[in-house]
């Protein structure tokens, strides 16, 4: 984490203080970041703002909790991360497979699988079952176990798992594809 | 690929990926963190708004009332054919026209006490008042309620003969009649305000509600938070 202006502890205890100059700071170091956390668990950007608004309300009302055990940025992330599947949860759809041809209406400009770029993925991400998304954002990218993510979600472990490979299926033959694709407008 | 594999490579490409989010959503924090004391306010305004009704309504009562007590006298009356002759006096006066009632209004209210006091000289005292206030017009109001008692008897075994005879037909469209009127929809201000509030109100004790089964809209219950009144609980 860069904190240019002000130290790591000065944002702490600015924050634990209440003073609104250093939580702005805070989030104004943290919040390009978090957005990234936050866009993959929703299906836009307005919804993981959305999120991302709540996400920081949270962390300064129990930044307090924060006791300096691990590092500061990972604390705010699973702050963000637990107020992401809350939300969720809250709005729990149904959950249905929803078409996903649209996921590359915006071709990537690399045709290479290594330089995919961000953006591409998390539109694929998106465009993923709410189910399938949560599943595969909370093993693939924050470790969750299968017991773990069965336990929040309220599902059952096997349910957990099969969610997972469909959205990795999904999520393979997508990126294919959307290579595909790219690479024929640079061949062509 | 190997799930491992790619799921590391999922993994890496958010490893330091940032967004910019939108200008103004520092504000919405900032705002959010020291909420406004204005939030009191729609409390206030919906307690003016019920204030407003309740006015409304306590215009429109009283023209109503000279209405309900006409049709409670048949009822009172009738029932007080059998009993003690007491009983009669005291509740009768109150449907006798204005000058006789001033007469037999006062007497019973001298009653009242003497009774209590269990002197039986007294009581038979006050029950000569009675007598003579039963003459002139109390009489009347029963005699005609007597009447009222006895046709809708005569009536009543008419209807179960006709069952019996099995011609349903008549009978069912008789009782159906009134369902229809209660589903007539929106007949008076009662139905009109139940209906914006149900639209607007989806909790089962509602902002307000009238009972509007008789012709007459009444207040049955309001429930604004921190005051509840329930005409129905209350029974």
């Amino acid at each position: 984490m860069k904190l240019t202006q002000y130290s790591i502890n000065e944002l702490l205890e600015g924050c634990k203080a209440g003073n609104r100059k250093m939580q702005e700071a805070l989030y104004r170091q943290t919040a390009p970041k978090m957005l990234v956390v936050c866009m993959r668990y929703a299906k836009d950007k307005m919804e993981a703002e959305d999120v991302l608004q709540m996400g920081y309300i949270k962390i300064f009302q129990k930044i307090n909790e924060y006791r300096g055990d691990g590092a500061f940025e990972g604390w705010i992330r699973k702050v963000m991360v637990n107020t992401a599947i809350e939300s969720y949860r809250k709005n729990l759809r149904t959950m249905n497979v929803v078409p996903i041809e649209d996921a590359y209406d915006q071709p990537s400009t690399g045709f290479d699988f290594s330089r995919l770029g961000m953006q591409d993925l998390l539109k694929v991400i998106q465009k993923l079952a709410d189910g399938y998304r949560v599943v595969f954002n909370m093993y693939i990218i924050e470790g969750y176990s299968h017991k773990e993510i069965a336990e929040t979600l309220g599902i059952s472990e096997g349910a957990s798992k099969s969610q997972l490979s469909r959205a990795r299926a999904i999520l393979k033959e997508e990126i294919i594809k959307m290579e595909g694709i790219n690479y024929a407008t640079h061949a062509g | 690929m190997q799930d491992k594999a790619f799921d590391q490579l999922l993994r890496d490409k958010f490893e330091e990926a940032e967004m910019q989010p939108s200008a103004d959503l520092w504000n919405g924090i900032s705002e959010q963190l020291s909420p406004k004391p204005k939030r009191s306010l729609p409390v206030y305004w919906m307690a003016a708004a019920v204030a407003v009704i309740a006015v409304t309504i306590g215009l429109l009562m009283p023209m109503q009332k000279t209405e309900k007590i006409r049709l409670q006298a048949p009822e009172v009356a009738s029932n007080d054919v059998s009993p003690v002759p007491a009983v009669t006096v005291v509740k009768t006066p109150v449907h006798v026209s204005s000058a006789v009632a001033d007469k037999v209004e006062s007497t019973p209210l001298i009653i009242a006490p003497r009774i209590k006091l269990s002197n039986r000289e007294k009581e038979l005292a006050a029950l000569q008042p009675k007598a003579t206030s039963d003459r002139p017009v109390i009489k009347q109001p029963e005699v005609v309620s007597t009447l009222a008692k006895v046709e809708p008897k005569e009536e009543a075994p008419k209807e179960e003969v006709m069952i019996a005879k099995a011609d349903p037909s008549e009978y069912t469209d008789a009782a159906l009649e009134p369902e229809h009127q209660e589903n007539k929809g929106i007949r008076n201000v009662g139905d009109l305000v139940n209906f914006v509030v149900n639209k607007v109100d989806k909790r089962e004790k509602k902002f307000i509600q009238f009972d509007t089964n008789d012709d007459n809209s009444s207040l049955v219950s309001i429930n604004i938070g921190f005051i509840k009144f329930n005409k129905k609980s209350d029974k």
